[in-house]
């Protein structure tokens, strides 16, 4: 109902023209359950009419049902994608790409498999916002397992002391999954106390159960193989006529919450007798008896036409939800990794806590906005660019580089070549690193150091230049191990490193004009070799 | 076609339509093709190869392997002419097409080589480096089959390491995958360990996992397993170790909530690979909560990314446990139990998570989860709460055979608190024995641990125990029903664990235990044998019909009990095989080949219970074990003889039980102490002699003896030892005389019979040599070897048809009181006798032995001519003649038949006439009555 509630009235009283959409499973049930609210609102509460049949059928007309991960182009921007949520048959998180931006905007969702229904399912997907519900945004539940039992031994130790066990709860979720659960312990446990439903509403979800086994989760999909897990073996129809039938029995009724309608009727009868049970699964809205049950421990409770039913009989609270807990909006958060949050459908001040809680934890930044308030994001934005075709011919060949630094660690430099080139009134261009300057038609600027030296010499055979380089490549030998020397007439080289004798008399890279007289290496080096060029120089003034 | 083909030699690659190319296809592919026409054809493709372009190389390389397979002989060149070109292609310029080219021919090279093996060794020309070059210049899709399948070159692990590593930074995703893949199977090869290497391996994969797809993620996830317990063995220091482990099983935790299913599954199967962390991490799995101690606390992390701390272990297992996939749950309760091995301090509340996977849908989770309670069970950890009690009552009754075994063998380490409890499982595991009678022996098993766990609620069982009893007794049937045998195997283990428990049970029990022995002990196998059981059962029905006064002497068995299991009584899970005693086991495989034969089956049983009353009466219980035997030879007295079992080995058994009665009356003069009053002194003396009488009987009366041989002598021995240990001096040097013959004689059996000698021949042979011609005998060392003493194993038994017995009847045709014989004082007289003989060997030395009341006796020889005939019986008339005659009116003479014990060699009877040696009687004697000659 919190899901489609409003849908006929939006469309047809309020009058929306747009598209919508909805899962198999949810188009199929939607009719069933807004009849049924609506019913309930008129028949039994006399309220005013919101919407009418008509309008129900009209508006699911206008609905267009999609299949999980198919991919809707909506229009030319946007496009959407469901992914399966659990929480209630046909429940889906829908992924939007509008333009570059991409959000995952999920209803309620169950990051848990229940009896019937799977956990949310979903890629790890690039995206700009995630919205997500956080009805339970402080619950951090315990095993499902403890929960379970603690709920079949409560029914079960009521029907064995001869009580009998009302189960309030609206038609689909709920019902299904509580049944599922007392029907395996019916069977393992063998017992034979009938459990009933009381509205052909729930039998006709039921029906739509079983064929829709493919929305379910693994379990009941591999056991429909040879059973359907929704033929309930000790189902019964309920009769008007058996609230006061004699025996134990456990009641599922419609509506939930104890809100009104026959679970109400039924309670009225049922509740003065201590033998019996009440177990309320999930949640009550304030102030109907469900809720008043759930508060404390009452021993009368007004009815809303203001009778009072004295409460003896026992009442528990089912203790799992479909609603993912707080760890959950957690994990499926950190899964994703968008690059904002945006938490709704909770109460403000757990929300706030969780926000402080991922912005800390997972580095992401969340908002709680109120309603009517508006968030904006930076959305990503992608550039059509050209590759020319170097850095394509480079993109295509792996190009691993290692470092070994502090630990191995590998990076492909094949995208790093690339350079984003844009110019003024021309599609962008992307370039390999090569090829730069000669877009740009700029020449390639190197640096590369110099210096000056001066070198004594120890023979008198002033114009033995040859001699003269032979010592200094001996001496550089000496200290540069490995270092391959090239020598030619008047100079030396060592890999990028050029050392010449100089012979001007006022050298530009001349440090220290102090002795005329020395000979003068004029040196040059790259800077890929600035470690090598310092070291040969040492070495060659350390020999004065 | 053979001048056309060598026409084709001229034209240029570029030419070839592939309708030529199909020609050749089909040439190949013929059967029939001339090898003149191949070998051209062959010419021809390698031609080719060198020229051809990329898109013909594709046809040609694939015409060659299919060439290479269907003419073998050709492969060698085949795999040659493309090798080179290979080559070549790779020392000329790379261009894509010729890359592909370069890929396609080492699929064919690869495939070649593992044709043929004798060209396999060719395959490593392909080095490093070729191999590495076309790897990095390969397109996409090439590049997929090279790291696939890059471990059927041979290359070395160093560079195929570095290519899979840059790999892993290949934007498709596959080639990260593959490339992961490649890495782990290294790792697993084991020969990579460089430090850096491995950090460096570590830390990529723990990138790749927030990779953005599922299959890559998934590989990348057992890369960090796998490198990251290279990384944790690697470091030296314990501290780091642990630290280490610590920071690579939280790295796997932080993506234990994957939407990937794979990628769960193998989180959890990395759980398991890894094997352990720090307590304080393990129970954080186990709450979804951050618990307050894990709070902010990271390890002092050793990698650079230290983005896992303790809380994204928040729950692991309990989302393991509550996955919608069952292969996760598997996973997850496999990884559980390896944790919970190596993990000394494992928390309770883990037990109660694993508890709830016994309800699990799958039968595989619920089998991976009792296994696991199984092995918590075992290190005593386990504390089944009425809470998880139908679970496990389920998995008892469960339609799987390997569900219902494993409960079992948790029910058998189970502990419960209260009696509720106690009854509800014993109800269960009856109703699981009536669902499936096929269980009865491991139920009966699992309940006799289960009882003996249970002691203070034995009384309950009691109870119940007799009303099943009560409403059993009416009919026999009823009386056999499995529900009586599971009651009561549940009662009779309670003394094994607390002695003082035996009063509370009905000695009824014991007694109706016997009864089903064989059923017990087929289900007991493992714990003790079939004569164990018995013994026990024995010994406690004793005690606990003679309210509780022998106690002491319980204590002796039940102390030999605790010794023989010592390590069965604490941890009976862990029995291997190795525990069932050669000899039970022989027993049952003997038993069980000759089932269906009462008789034999009968004296097996019997067997089983001299055992038993061996054993009991060397525990000090004599009387207990006396009865038994008692009650052994009234069973043998029943048996007939039939196709299976000979008279003679009836009548062998018999005696045999009669000599061991005879000793275990012996036994406690020896027991308790030497000295012993005169009287008992003169007794043992008594007893002893009868022994060695009837011992000498036995070995003369008997024909045909086997192993059985052996038993004799050794009972001989033990005889001899006993009389050295107790009689001193006087007769010591007859004894160690006769004690060295027959162990030379038992010696020489086992040669002949080529038998193992058993522990007692051996140690005794030892002592004797030790004592040698010293005076002085060790008599600890006596009392020793009579203690190693075992009575006999049953393999010492072999039934054979063989074994007769010898015996003789001695008959005085129409004598008797009122019919006597005539005689005349002082004159020797005629007694007519018909002899019969039975079984009689020859050159046997038979003797009449007539004897009168007053002890004096005389032999008569009996001609071996009268009888050395052939059959089993003889029968003829001989006339006795005696000279003792009294001055009497009456008189009676007694006449028997003797054997003389040709092998005992003393001579004790120095007399004229009559035998040399000891005799053996071969009948009762019969009396014969006499009368002075009435002179009428």
């Amino acid at each position: 109902m919190d899901h489609v509630g409003a849908l006929p009235y939006f469309t047809e009283v309020c009058g929306y023209n747009g598209p919508i959409y909805m899962s198999y499973p949810t188009k199929a049930l939607s009719p069933l359950m807004l009849e049924d609210y609506r019913r309930v609102m008129v028949d039994r509460r006399g309220e005013e009419e919101l919407f009418t049949t008509t309008h129900i059928a009209n508006c699911m007309k206008k609905v267009i049902a999609i299949d999980l991960k198919q991919t809707i182009q909506v229009d030319e921007d946007l496009q959407i994608r469901a992914y399966y949520a659990g929480h209630v048959l046909g429940a889906v998180m829908v992924y939007a790409k509008m333009g570059d931006a991409a959000i995952v905007y999920t209803g309620d969702y169950n990051m848990t498999t229940d009896r019937h229904l799977g956990a949310a399912k979903i890629d790890r997907l690039q995206l700009d916002l995630l919205i997500s519900e956080s009805t339970y945004a402080t619950t951090i539940r315990g095993s499902k397992y403890p929960r379970e039992r603690e709920f079949l031994q409560a029914v079960h130790k009521c029907v064995a002391g001869g009580g009998k066990a009302l189960i309030p709860s609206f038609a689909l979720g709920r019902a299904q999954e509580l049944c599922m659960l007392l029907d395996d312990y019916w069977e393992r446990m063998n017992i034979k106390v009938p459990i009933y439903f009381s509205s052909g509403l729930t039998i006709q979800a039921n029906m739509y159960y079983k064929m829709l086994i493919s929305w379910t989760s693994q379990n009941v999909k591999e056991k429909h193989n040879t059973h359907n897990p929704f033929d309930f073996k000790n189902v019964k129809d309920f009769d008007r006529s058996l609230i006061h039938a004699p025996g134990p029995c456990v009641l599922f009724a419609t509506p939930g919450m104890l809100c009104a309608g026959f679970s109400l009727e039924v309670f009225k009868h049922w509740a003065p007798s201590p033998l019996n049970l009440v177990a309320l699964p999930g949640y009550s809205v304030a102030g109907t008896v469900g809720h008043k049950l759930m508060a404390g421990k009452p021993t009368t409770v007004d009815l809303y036409n203001g009778t009072k039913v004295d409460v003896r009989c026992k009442v528990h609270q089912v203790a799992f939800s479909p609603h993912t807990d707080a760890k959950g909006i957690m994990d499926l958060t950190k899964f994703l990794s968008p690059k904002n949050v945006v938490l709704v459908h909770g109460e403000k001040p757990s929300m706030m806590i969780l926000k402080e809680k991922i912005t800390s934890e997972l580095d992401i930044p969340c908002f709680v906005p109120a309603n009517g308030e508006t968030v904006s994001f930076a959305s990503t934005t992608y550039i059509k660019a050209n590759a020319s075709d170097m850095f394509l011919k480079s993109c295509s060949n792996p190009n691993f580089k290692f470092s070994n630094s502090t630990q191995l660690r590998v990076t492909d430099h094949r995208t790093a070549d690339g350079v984003l080139v844009i110019e003024k009134s021309k599609k962008a261009k992307i370039v390999h690193q090569d090829e730069i300057s000669e877009v740009l038609h700029e020449k390639n600027h190197v640096v590369s150091l110099a210096h000056c030296c001066p070198v004594k010499v120890k023979g008198e055979s002033e114009d033995d230049d040859v001699d003269l380089i032979k010592q200094l490549s001996a001496k550089i030998l000496k200290t540069v191990s490995g270092a391959q020397i090239h020598e030619s007439e008047n100079c030396l080289q060592v890999a990028s490193f050029k050392g010449s004798l100089c012979l001007k008399d006022k050298c530009m890279h001349r440090s220290s004009s102090s002795s005329s007289e020395a000979v003068f290496l004029c040196c040059n080096w790259s800077i890929a070799d600035l470690e090598l060029g310092w070291e040969i120089i040492n070495a060659i003034k350390l020999n004065h | 076609m053979t001048s056309s083909m060598e026409e084709d030699d001229s034209i240029s690659p570029e030419s070839i339509s592939l309708d030529t190319l199909a020609s050749i296809r089909s040439l190949i592919i013929n059967a029939d093709t001339s090898d003149s026409v191949i070998s051209s054809v062959f010419d021809f493709l390698t031609g080719l190869l060198s020229r051809g372009n990329s898109a013909i190389l594709h046809h040609v390389l694939k015409l060659l392997s299919d060439l290479a397979f269907r003419r073998k002989e050709l492969a060698p060149q085949i795999f040659d002419s493309i090798l080179s070109n290979l080559l070549r292609l790779h020392n000329t310029v790379a261009e894509a097409s010729h890359e592909r080219a370069a890929v396609e021919s080492l699929a064919v090279l690869a495939s070649l080589s593992e044709r043929t093996p004798s060209i396999a060794a060719a395959l490593s020309k392909i080095d490093d480096e070729v191999f590495a070059s076309i790897c990095l210049g390969a397109p996409i899709s090439s590049r997929l089959w090279l790291l696939r399948n890059a471990d059927r070159f041979n290359v070395p692990s160093s560079v195929l390491f570095t290519l899979f590593l840059g790999f892993s930074k290949d934007p498709y995703p596959y080639i990260r995958k593959v490339a992961l893949d490649g890495l782990i199977n290294i790792c697993n090869a084991g020969d990579f360990n460089h430090t850096h290497a491995v950090e460096g391996c570590y830390t990529r994969a723990v990138e790749l996992l927030s990779d953005a797809e599922d299959s890559v993620r998934s590989s990348a996830v057992r890369a960090v397993s796998v490198w990251g317990k290279v990384m944790i063995a690697s470091k030296e220091e314990e501290m780091n170790r642990r630290d280490c482990t610590d920071a690579v099983f939280l790295q796997l935790c932080s993506v234990v909530r994957d939407m990937s299913v794979d990628v769960r599954v193998e989180v959890f199967k990395a759980f398991g690979i890894i094997g352990t962390a720090s307590e304080s991490i393990i129970l954080q799995t186990l709450s979804k909560k951050v618990l307050g101690a894990g709070k902010g606390k990271k390890p002092q992390n050793l990698l650079s990314n230290g983005s896992a701390d303790v809380s994204s272990a928040a729950g692991v297992y309990i989302h393991g446990f509550e996955d919608e996939f069952y292969e996760v749950r598997e996973a997850a309760v496999d990884s559980f139990h390896s944790l919970s091995v190596n993990s000394i301090k494992f928390p309770d509340e883990a037990v109660y998570l694993l508890m709830d996977m016994l309800y699990d849908d799958y039968m595989v989770v619920r089998l991976k989860a009792l296994k696991a309670l199984h092995h918590i069970a075992d290190l005593g950890n386990l504390k089944i709460q009425e809470t998880y009690m139908p679970a496990f009552l389920d998995a008892i009754v469960d339609t799987s055979e390997n569900i219902r075994v494993e409960a079992r063998n948790i029910l058998k380490l189970a502990k419960l608190p209260d009696l509720k409890l106690v009854n509800k499982c014993i109800d269960g595991v009856l109703k699981s024995l009536e669902m499936y009678p096929q269980d009865e022996p491991d139920i009966l098993s699992a309940l006799f641990h289960f009882g003996q766990n249970h002691t203070n609620f034995l009384v309950s069982m009691v109870k119940r125990f007799s009303e099943k009893l009560g409403t059993a007794s009416g009919s026999k049937a009823e009386f056999n029903s499995r529900q009586l045998s599971a009651s009561l195997t549940l009662i009779i283990s309670a003394p094994l664990s607390n002695k003082q428990s035996i009063t509370s049970i009905p000695p009824l029990a014991f007694s109706y235990s016997l009864a089903m022995l064989g059923k017990f002990s087929s289900g007991l196998h493992d714990m003790m044998d079939q004569d164990m059981l018995l013994a026990y059962l024995t010994h406690c029905a004793i005690l606990s019909s003679s309210s509780g006064t022998e106690f002491n002497k319980g204590d002796v068995f039940f102390h030999a009990y605790r010794d023989s299991n010592a390590d069965l009584a604490g941890n009976p899970v862990l029995l291997p095989g190795k525990d069932i005693p050669a000899e039970s086991k022989y027993m049952a495989c003997k038993a069980e080949l000759e089932i269906g034969n009462q008789a034999l089956k009968f004296v097996n049983h019997i067997l089983l219970k001299i055992k038993a009353a061996w054993l009991l009466s060397q525990s000090g219980c004599s009387k207990e074990a006396l009865r038994a035997l008692r009650a052994c030879k009234q069973e043998l007295a029943t048996l007939t003889a039939d196709s299976s079992i000979s008279k003679g080995t009836l009548d062998f058994i018999c005696q045999y039980v009669h000599v061991i009665e005879l000793l275990v009356q012996v036994w406690p003069h020896f027991n308790y102490s030497r000295h012993i009053s005169t009287c008992s002194s003169v007794e043992v003396e008594l007893l002893m002699e009868e022994v060695e009488i009837k011992l000498m009987e036995i070995r003369c009366r008997f024909t045909g003896l086997s192993t059985e041989e052996s038993l004799v002598l050794e009972l001989v021995i033990f005889g001899c030892l006993l009389r050295l240990y107790k009689f001193e001096i006087c007769c010591r040097l007859s004894c160690m005389e006769k004690l060295s013959s027959t162990i030379s004689q038992l010696e020489l059996h086992h040669e002949q019979q080529c038998t193992k000698p058993s522990d007692f021949l051996t140690e005794t042979k030892k002592s004797l040599e030790e004592f040698g011609s010293s005076d002085d005998i060790n008599s600890c060392r006596l009392l020793d070897l009579i203690k190693i003493f075992k009575c006999f194993s049953p393999e010492q038994f072999t039934f054979s048809v063989n074994l007769q017995c010898v015996s003789a009847e001695v008959e005085v045709p129409g004598n008797g009181p009122y019919s006597p014989i005539s005689f005349v004082p002082g004159l020797p007289v005629a007694i007519p006798c018909e002899i019969t003989l039975l079984n009689v060997p020859r050159d046997t030395c038979l003797w009449l032995r007539i004897s009168r009341n007053d002890e004096t006796c005389q032999f008569v020889y009996l001609d071996p001519n009268l009888y050395n005939g052939n059959g089993r019986e003889k029968r003829f008339m001989f006339t006795a003649v005696t000279y003792m005659t009294p001055r009497a009116v009456v008189f009676t003479l007694r006449v028997s038949i003797g054997i003389e014990c040709l092998f005992e060699d003393i001579c004790y009877r120095k007399q004229r006439h009559g035998p040399k040696h000891p005799v053996a009687y071969l009948c009762k004697e019969r009396e014969i009555h006499l009368s002075l000659v009435s002179r009428t």
